[in-house]
């Protein structure tokens, strides 16, 4: 053990901050992406740009042409699904799922509709930000539950750095607004301890809530001791929304759907609904799922409604008032997936994250940085200290290229190629390879400045892919209104400009000097 | 637009935080400042924090506070770089900005 607090807890930020940092890195950049998953998706979807995102019909308009539409084409299926436009996704969704044929497994068949002329969309097959999303907790190439196992233990040992962070830079505060530029390792601590200080808060709450996300994993004994058949029977309970009714074999002829929804517009017609699930519908045990939106309070399971199809009277209620510690279960996760966010907070939750990019980042950067100062010209240099030289530039700049090179693959890889959501996710990761066999061979300052340049070039020649390749572009995205299109291509560019500045800053100075990763959306 | 309000809020509160010590303050006005000044400083700040969380809090208890942390994050990032690389632009932004804050509110309540 250390002779004294303060130095354990200096040599506990530095190994626990070191062992992670890449990973965290990894995790910290895809969840910062994850705040405009929708956002990403639509970007990478251009067959949906050409539709207006203004719904003029009423819910219940959209609903009743849904429960049609579902009657002509698909009486007999398993389920039916209707999701209703939102401010963020301007499609009207039209869904259902065959019965399985013997030993097969039945795939949904769905129907993306313009919502106010009802006219069929095919948009190309992306994972678009949901990629980024899944990444952030459940990698990729591996196992979910052993995947989700090592997150867990990347955000505990970030919730450790944190606070022994606090405790070892002490004057954080005291130099809260200090950055002194241009001096080595002295920027890089400032640095450091400017983007972790800016957002502690929301740094130490997406810590801890990211570990509330995962708790039945982590810590499945309460719901083990309390239920007899463990956190299964515990979600069985908490999520009844989720339960699937056994097939009668008694036909249903004249369902009361939509009895049941005028007794839902009745009573709470305040509530917008985000979607409708029936569980066979032309069965006599059928169920209809009312989802209720959750706008911008602080919860993360939505309302639920269910409704017998039969009789048409309300069977059971989910999540409608929650106890107190449903509520501050959903609550944290809310927090933490910020999908209540208006645009206001929601870039005040990216620019949060991106200051833990670069907490992380510069981290990752000092460590080396001293490591390397403290040796003499003529030591040999370790193996250790080449090893994170190297994976810092992989990990770091390679991180950024990647996801450009997504990006490119979303607008190159033609529209018909089976399969090409996969494809993209290959060449993301074909791309960090590849960073990473280069950053292999040359890690030093060199090597940081032409990844530099290489990012440059790519995020600033993306907006212009994107103009060629679709039908929209910066300038008519700002002159339609599509903000959330011409925030990415704005984006894009201010990364190139980052990444630019960058390149100019290690040119200047033999020394990399404090290097900002911005990234962008 | 309350909203708005305690960003703009927070954002001074941040200033007179920065204001407060010593190099920031010769950073932007060249001379040292007297220690019960220094004072002041803090004392509004503080007093302006409050209020920014107050507001905040009263738009909404959960999203209110949400805000509340983007907002400093924001302000600390924005001061930080002003400090920085322009800390004469603070000169002018001392001035601006409550009274920026003092229209704002008043054209909002009127």
């Amino acid at each position: 053990m250390k002779d004294s607090f303060f130095r354990s807890m200096t040599w506990l930020h530095t190994w626990v901050g070191l062992l992670f940092c890449w990973l965290l890195w990894l995790v910290f950049f895809a969840g910062t992406l994850s705040f405009f998953r929708q956002e990403i998706t639509l970007w990478s979807k251009p067959e949906l740009h050409l539709h207006n995102s203004e719904v003029q019909s009423s819910q219940q308009a959209l609903l009743n042409y849904g429960f049609e539409r579902l009657n002509t084409e698909a009486p007999d299926a398993a389920r039916w699904w209707i999701s209703l436009p939102s401010e963020r996704n301007a499609l009207l969704r039209v869904s259902h799922l065959p019965y399985p044929e013997p030993g097969e497994k039945a795939s949904w068949i769905n129907h993306n509709l313009a919502a106010d002329s009802k006219v069929p969309v095919t948009p190309r097959e992306s994972k678009g930000g949901s990629f980024f999303y899944r990444l952030h907790f459940d990698l990729h190439y591996m196992d979910r539950t052993t995947a989700r196992w090592i997150v867990c233990l990347a955000s505990l040992f970030m919730l450790v750095a944190l606070i022994s962070g606090v405790v070892i830079h002490k004057r954080i505060f005291k130099d809260m607004f200090q950055f002194r530029a241009g001096k080595g390792s002295r920027s890089w601590l400032d640095g450091h301890n400017l983007s972790s200080v800016l957002a502690l808060p929301f740094h130490l709450m997406i810590t801890y809530t990211g570990l509330i996300t995962l708790i039945f994993t982590l810590f499945p004994y309460p719901a083990q001791t309390v239920y007899e058949g463990g956190v299964k029977e515990f979600r069985k309970e908490f999520y009844p929304e989720r339960q699937r009714p056994e097939l009668s074999h008694q036909p249903l002829t004249s369902p009361a759907f939509t009895q049941s929804l005028d007794h839902f517009f009745t009573n709470w017609p305040e509530q917008p609904i985000s979607r409708i699930i029936i569980d066979h519908p032309r069965d006599a045990a059928a169920v209809m799922k009312i989802y209720g939106a959750n706008r911008s309070e602080i919860k993360d399971e939505q309302a639920v409604w269910l409704y017998s199809g039969k009789t048409g009277e309300l069977l059971n209620t989910a999540h409608l008032e929650n106890s107190a510690a449903a509520q501050l279960y959903g609550g944290m996760i809310a927090m933490h997936t910020g999908r209540l966010a208006s645009p206001g907070l929601r870039w005040l939750y990216f620019l949060c994250g991106l200051a833990g990019c670069a907490m992380i980042a510069s981290g990752c950067v000092m460590w080396a940085k001293r490591l390397r100062e403290r040796q003499k010209p003529t030591q040999p240099v370790s193996f250790g200290l080449k090893l994170v030289e190297s994976l810092n530039l992989a990990a770091i700049m390679g991180l950024p290229l990647a996801t450009a090179a997504f990006f490119y693959a979303n607008r190159l890889i033609p529209v018909t190629n089976s399969g090409r959501a996969d494809q993209e996710v290959l060449v993301f990761f074909l791309t960090w390879l590849a960073t990473t066999l280069f950053a292999a061979k040359w890690r030093n300052t060199q090597g940081w400045r032409t990844l530099a340049l290489v990012n440059a070039l790519a995020w600033l020649t993306l907006p212009l892919c994107n103009a060629l390749t679709t039908q929209g572009s910066l300038i008519s995205y700002v002159s339609n209104g599509q903000w959330a299109l011409a925030m990415f291509d704005t984006m894009a560019l201010l990364a190139a400009a980052v990444f630019f500045w960058q390149s100019k800053q290690l040119q200047s100075t033999q020394q990399p000097q404090r290097v900002r990763r911005e990234r962008t959306a | 637009m309350m909203y708005l309000i305690a960003t703009l809020l927070c954002f001074t509160s941040f200033m007179a935080f920065a204001l407060a010590k010593t190099p920031h303050y010769k950073a932007v006005f060249g001379t040292r400042p007297e220690h019960a000044l220094s004072q002041r400083y803090l004392v509004a700040a503080w007093i302006m924090l409050l209020l920014t969380l107050v507001i905040d809090v009263s738009q909404a208890v959960g999203y209110g506070s949400l805000m509340f942390c983007g907002q400093m994050a924001l302000s600390v990032l924005l001061l930080a770089t002003l400090l920085s690389f322009r800390p004469n632009w603070m000169r002018s932004l001392f001035y601006l900005l409550p009274a920026a804050l003092f229209l704002i509110t008043v054209s909002h309540v009127a």
